[in-house]
């Protein structure tokens, strides 16, 4: 009888054991992620940069989420809304992007003195993000009954998203122009009280021939420091 | 008797048990087989979506300044912050990896005639304002890592915790040591730029500096 027991046990766990194996490895896997982003780092990286422009963007982030039932049944294909199943949500952010002169790269051939007459001719501008804020005054949202509330996680994906969008509705011939121009602007006053009287600040001649995704190095924060 | 009726009860009970156990097990194994069965001959498919794609609108360019920010150090750099609300139950809990990089170097909007000290044919002294922070804003929260979230959270305590994650990264980034780095790297980059002028003799100062640096030549 006991024998009869213990037979019945084993084949029991055996079953549970099957069913449970996919999931144990999903929780690993998630485990192991967490703990690689757990890293704080700080980097250093010294550099020469002026900054001479600076550009404000607004945008307002939309996401309409419905959920649907979709796939099929014996070849009928289903796609259905559920019922009060659906949330939106507007996130308003502001990003900051600055243009910038790489002072690092200005070689001595590009600076020509000829008594109180000096000629440089600066690195091609580049951009750079240096800042996105969501107004968490004004976020709005909605969630349905079957629906939760957006997740700060999920705010986050969108914030990512609508920055990356920013980046081809941009009038970039615009920036660039606004960037040299300020850039000269900027350097002007030191080299008129350093004592020059005659001064040109001029840029590579062959830029407007540059790929102009060459020259907008648009990179985020972690991808700034090469 | 009443041994014998009890040691019976005893035997029913572990044997209703076991059976449970079994049809428990039974019942998920053949579940897991008709799903497979269903799966693979793609009888019944079907699955709740969700749309987390953003909609299209419009940008607003809100201003275009001039500055004239001379950076010489940046300070990349991510805070793990977090914060607990006391609930009857359960405790509340949200833990954020912000990341931000920070400007250090000089601020040229500044810029006066002061700056330059004194000047000949080679030789140029000059006394720059202190290293300091650039941009009071500089943390990208599209780059922000939500670790664990639990709990209802406003957006005014999440607006608490991005303060909390700018006040520390300024406490760990803008430091004695760095405005030192920002310094040193600014007198080598600066003289660079005037030894390339023209300038062989390049003196460079800082306001508030107990010990200039003298003579300083590449």
């Amino acid at each position: 009888m006991k024998k009869k027991y213990l037979l019945l046990i084993g084949l029991a766990l055996l079953f549970s054991t099957s069913s449970c194996r996919q999931e144990q490895t999903t929780h690993d896997k998630m485990t192991d992620s967490l703990n690689d982003s757990t890293a704080i780092v700080l980097q250093l990286r010294k550099c020469s940069r002026i900054y001479s422009s600076e550009y404000q963007i607004h945008k307002i982030i939309t996401n309409t989420d419905i959920l649907k039932l979709k796939g099929n049944i014996i070849n009928q294909k289903v796609d259905m809304e559920i019922p009060s199943g659906l949330r939106k949500i507007a996130i308003p952010i502001d990003v900051t992007i600055k243009g910038y002169t790489d002072l690092a790269l200005l070689q001595e051939k590009n600076i020509k003195t000829e008594g109180k007459k000096i000629t440089i001719v600066l690195p091609d501008p580049q951009f750079v993000v240096t800042a996105v804020k969501i107004d968490r005054k004004n976020i709005s949202q909605i969630s349905e009954l079957m629906r939760n509330k957006y997740q700060e996680q999920e705010i986050n994906q969108l914030t990512r998203k609508g920055v990356a969008s920013i980046y081809k509705d941009m009038p970039w011939n615009e920036f660039l122009e606004t960037a040299r121009s300020n850039a000269a602007y900027t350097l002007f006053p030191i080299l008129q009280t350093i004592g020059f009287e005659e001064i040109h600040i001029q840029y590579r001649d062959d830029l407007k021939t540059t790929p102009k995704n060459q020259l907008l190095l648009f990179k985020n924060l972690e991808k700034r420091s090469k | 008797m009443k041994r014998k009726g009890r040691h019976t009860l005893r035997r029913k009970i572990l044997f209703l048990l076991l059976t449970v156990i079994l049809c428990g097990g039974l019942f998920f194994w053949l579940g897991n087989k008709v799903k497979n069965f269903l799966k693979e001959n793609n009888l019944v498919s079907l699955s709740l979506t969700t749309n987390t794609q953003m909609d299209q609108t419009p940008i607003e360019i809100s201003s275009i300044r001039q500055i004239g920010q001379w950076e010489f150090l940046s300070v990349q750099t991510e805070e793990l912050v977090d914060s607990t609300r006391k609930g009857i139950f359960f405790d509340d809990r949200i833990v954020c990896i912000y990341r931000g990089t920070l400007s250090l170097g000089i601020n040229m909007e500044k810029f006066d005639k002061s700056w330059v000290k004194a000047q000949s044919k080679d030789s140029i002294s000059l006394i720059l304002p202190p290293v300091t922070l650039l941009d009071q804003n500089f943390i990208n929260e599209a780059q922000t890592n939500v670790f664990f979230e639990e709990g209802t959270w406003k957006e005014s305590d999440k607006e608490r915790l991005y303060l909390k994650a700018k006040r520390q990264m300024m406490q760990r980034a803008f430091t004695p040591e760095n405005r030192n780095m920002a310094e040193k790297h600014a007198r080598m980059q600066i003289t660079r730029l005037m030894n390339a002028m023209g300038f062989s003799k390049v003196n460079i100062s800082f306001k508030g500096e107990t010990s200039p640096k003298q003579n300083t030549s590449l």
